[in-house]
């Protein structure tokens, strides 16, 4: 009877912590350059989107879609965590599908900044998007520390509550996009939801001893100081969090388009081809181009990804196709 | 069977071209006829009209 109550205020403080998971505690707005009285907060990003004209700026043809969105620096509550991110939307207000964008790198290393949150998310977002992403706990002055594909999976996640508390966002329409170790991230979240209703995926990680193999840096050391249990439970820590070897957890309607450059070295595309053989066995929905030549960030072929990343989100996300019928058919 | 060695299944240092798999397509691609024609005429177009450089196979980028 005595360990009744402290199992009970134990239950309340777990269930007020869950109740509070996408709390967004704190939405900054980021100047985005334009407006001539901030030019100068960041001069070398307002050079390269804009151009000065009879004393004011405007933005340069590439980058005129600026004009069309918001973007917020945001601080949200994950497992009783403050955790740091972005979100990024339409300045309209009518309602539209949602994008979780996950960041690649560990720490601060790949960290989300202005750069990407001008170049990648407000891009998604002028596609009409509400587009959230985390730091991942621990990261760009968040609290916690991040754990390389563990608990911090529950970041990504949390992004989902944070998003049906903001009006313009449909959570009924949402879809994850991730690169490199956001990759990982993307495949961890579809194991554990069916929730969304498309997936991309860029250089995705998805095979962290292939990874270990073919990388000759300090990869390991990234392992080492990142994933808790690394030293004494390797092979677990290490499966849970590749792909290859949840397959048969990922979520089978959630159509994902991989992504992948023959010539990366960061990640290498046999992973892809890995995953994909592993997807077509057990019937997960996916689209998988290789890039001719194409490095980690595919920068040689940034139109034709944004283009084929913008009629994947329209296509099931926006639109609701329905799932392709992945039987054998046809004449 | 070390990655690296495995990795010789897809010699995909040769490969001169991007292989795609269209989700849920048959045979004929029937699904995604407008897609593979745009697709099969950026290819010819970027290749063969406008001679493009062959792709840098060489693992390369930051």
């Amino acid at each position: 009877m005595k360990y009744i109550f402290p199992f009970f205020f134990l239950f309340l403080f777990y269930q007020n912590i869950a109740a509070q998971n996408g709390k967004l505690i704190a939405r900054q707005p980021l100047d985005i350059f334009l407006r001539k009285e901030s030019f100068g907060q960041n001069k070398k990003l307002a050079g390269r989107i804009s151009f000065e004209k009879n004393g004011e700026r405007f933005f340069k043809p590439k980058y005129t879609y600026l004009d069309s969105v918001e973007i917020e620096q945001i601080t949200y509550l994950s497992d009783g965590l403050k955790v740091k991110g972005y979100l990024a939307f339409p300045k309209y207000k009518k309602q539209i599908p949602c994008v979780i964008y996950n960041r690649g790198g560990n720490r601060e290393f790949g960290s989300l900044n202005e750069y990407k949150a001008v170049f990648i998310l407000a891009r998604v977002a002028s596609w009409g998007y509400v587009v959230a992403a985390s730091q991942y706990r621990g990261n760009g002055g968040g609290e916690g520390r991040e754990e390389f594909g563990g608990s911090d999976v529950n970041d990504v996640l949390n992004l989902v509550p944070l998003l049906s508390n903001i009006p313009q966002a449909d959570t009924s329409r949402m879809a994850l996009y991730g690169w490199s170790r956001g990759g990982m991230m993307t495949y961890l979240a579809l194991t554990r939801s069916c929730r969304f209703k498309a997936a991309i995926v860029g250089g995705g990680l998805s095979d962290l001893w292939a990874f270990m193999e073919t990388r000759q840096d300090t990869i390991e050391t990234v392992f080492a100081n990142n994933i808790p249990g690394y030293a004494m439970n390797t092979k677990a820590v290490l499966n849970a969090r590749s792909a290859i070897k949840q397959v048969g957890k990922i979520c089978k309607t959630t159509p994902i388009l991989m992504l992948h450059g023959t010539a990366d070295w960061r990640v290498v595309p046999e992973m892809a081809l890995d995953l994909s053989k592993a997807f077509l066995k057990e019937k997960v929905p996916h689209r998988l181009v290789l890039f001719e030549g194409g490095d980690h960030g595919l920068r040689e072929f940034n139109d034709e990804v944004n283009s084929m990343a913008k009629n994947w989100l329209d296509k099931y996300v926006k639109n609701k196709a329905p799932l392709p019928v992945l039987k054998m058919h046809g004449k | 069977m070390p990655f690296q060695k495995r990795g010789n299944l897809f010699p995909l240092s040769r490969i001169g071209r991007s292989p795609m798999l269209f989700e849920g397509g048959d045979h004929g691609l029937r699904e995604f006829n407008a897609e593979v024609n745009s697709m099969a005429k950026n290819w010819l177009d970027k290749y063969v009209k406008n001679s493009a450089p062959l792709p840098v196979l060489e693992i390369h980028g930051k």
